[in-house]
């Protein structure tokens, strides 16, 4: 694989990836707030996020545990959290090229940029 | 926040503070947050969380644009994201343990940094007759881009102190949220001399990574809420795709001028809000 392959096979998972991203974010927003008229918003006041938040299966269930109804936010969160893997999927595929090249000191530099993204979202 | 028509109104304030921010070159990031907590009186965290991901948003979108061109150098992005990486996660901890008061003056005085590097000269260095830093050979950095003129190569100068300075990028992109592109540029562009159109696209494909090393912690410490992170990015990520259409016909100059004198008026506001004066 050559540099160029590389670099337009990253491009196209990036676009990918965030139209996707931004396409479930917007499905999920409008559906949250039309179930939500009138109710005051109440980001004053720093209070966290509830920490099933915490997991990425913990808000695929929430999302999609129809019964809970003021759980909607879900389905925008996993729509974010899609994005917020588009960078780190970025640096995979790096990895993955770098590997086919046999170039194996940007190998090993991608994996160490993998590793501090892996370590900050799971550590 | 729940209220929907809230929502919209910032949706609307973020797809502006897309357009602005790239008309001037600036992320939306940076003058989102601001705009979140002077004018709807957010919390500075949550508005920080909303923020990076929106940074996230657009540095994709572009950053794609620019590698398909193959102008952006991965191997100067990924050798150089080891130290912005650990710089945000760095910067990100710290954060949770500053007080709200302390976040809002040390962002005031980024942005007013970030504006005045905005302002430094941008004119194209003569570089091809000297020689890369060894240490640059070494990692195989020089590269070469595309020109209306074929490819043209480039050599790569001072790697460590653009390295440090790389580190200091993602400290501050950690710390408050924001893509710190402006501070990588400097890094790239003033201390080692890598053309201007290689440097910002680099920069692209960095601030997404560097973003992503800070974001999980954020996420973790209950910074994302969904139903603010929604209509910031959708906005900064709407706002940002039409500012680089606009980009082609607007009256540059003009409107940077405008936005620059507008930033540095909120970077004040927001050092007067963090020390506890209300205008």
């Amino acid at each position: 694989m050559t540099d160029e392959k590389i670099q337009s096979l990253l491009a196209r998972v990036m676009v990918g990836g965030v139209l996707v991203s931004g396409i479930i974010i917007l499905g999920g927003l409008t559906w949250y707030l039309a179930t939500h008229i009138g109710v005051p918003p109440g980001d004053h006041v720093f209070s966290g996020e509830p920490k099933y938040f915490d997991t990425f299966g913990g808000m695929i269930r929430r999302a999609f545990s129809w019964h809970e109804f003021g759980e909607r936010r879900s389905i925008i969160m996993v729509g974010i959290v899609l994005l917020l893997l588009n960078p780190i999927v970025r640096v995979a595929l790096a990895v993955a090229g770098f590997f086919a090249q046999r170039d194996w000191q940007y190998c090993a530099i991608s994996a160490l940029v993998f590793a501090v993204l892996v370590f900050s979202f799971f550590a | 926040m729940t209220d929907p028509l809230f929502a919209i109104s910032i949706a609307v304030v973020a797809l502006f503070a897309g357009l602005i921010g790239s008309l001037i070159g600036l992320g939306g990031g940076v003058i989102i947050t601001p705009l979140l907590v002077l004018g709807f009186g957010i919390d500075i965290r949550y508005a920080m969380g909303a923020a990076l991901v929106s940074v996230i948003a657009t540095s994709s979108g572009a950053a794609a644009a620019y590698l398909r061109d193959g102008i952006s150098n991965m191997r100067i992005g990924l050798s150089l994201c080891v130290a912005t990486t650990i710089g945000a996660v760095g910067g990100a901890m710290a954060a949770t343990v500053l007080p709200q008061n302390a976040l809002a003056i040390i962002f005031g005085v980024a942005l007013l940094a970030t504006v005045a590097l905005s302002l430094g000269n941008k004119k194209p260095k003569a570089q091809s007759e000297d020689k890369s830093d060894p240490l640059a050979v070494k990692l195989n950095l020089p590269g070469s881009f595309p020109t209306p003129q074929g490819m043209q190569k480039y050599t790569v100068h001072r790697f460590i102190p653009g390295f440090l300075m790389m580190g200091v990028a993602g400290i501050l992109s950690g710390l408050l949220g924001i893509g710190s592109g402006a501070f990588k540029v400097v890094a790239m562009d003033q201390i080692m001399r890598i053309p201007f159109k290689v440097t910002t696209a680099t920069s692209n494909f960095m601030i997404g990574v560097t973003a992503a090393a800070s974001v999980g912690i954020y996420l973790k410490r209950g910074y994302l809420d969904p139903a603010l992170v929604a209509p910031v990015s959708l906005g900064v990520l709407v706002g940002a795709f039409l500012g680089a259409r606009l980009l082609a016909v607007a009256p540059v100059r003009i409107l940077k001028a405008i936005f620059l004198v507008m930033v540095s008026l909120i970077a004040v506001q927001m050092i007067l809000r963090g020390s506890g004066v209300s205008l």
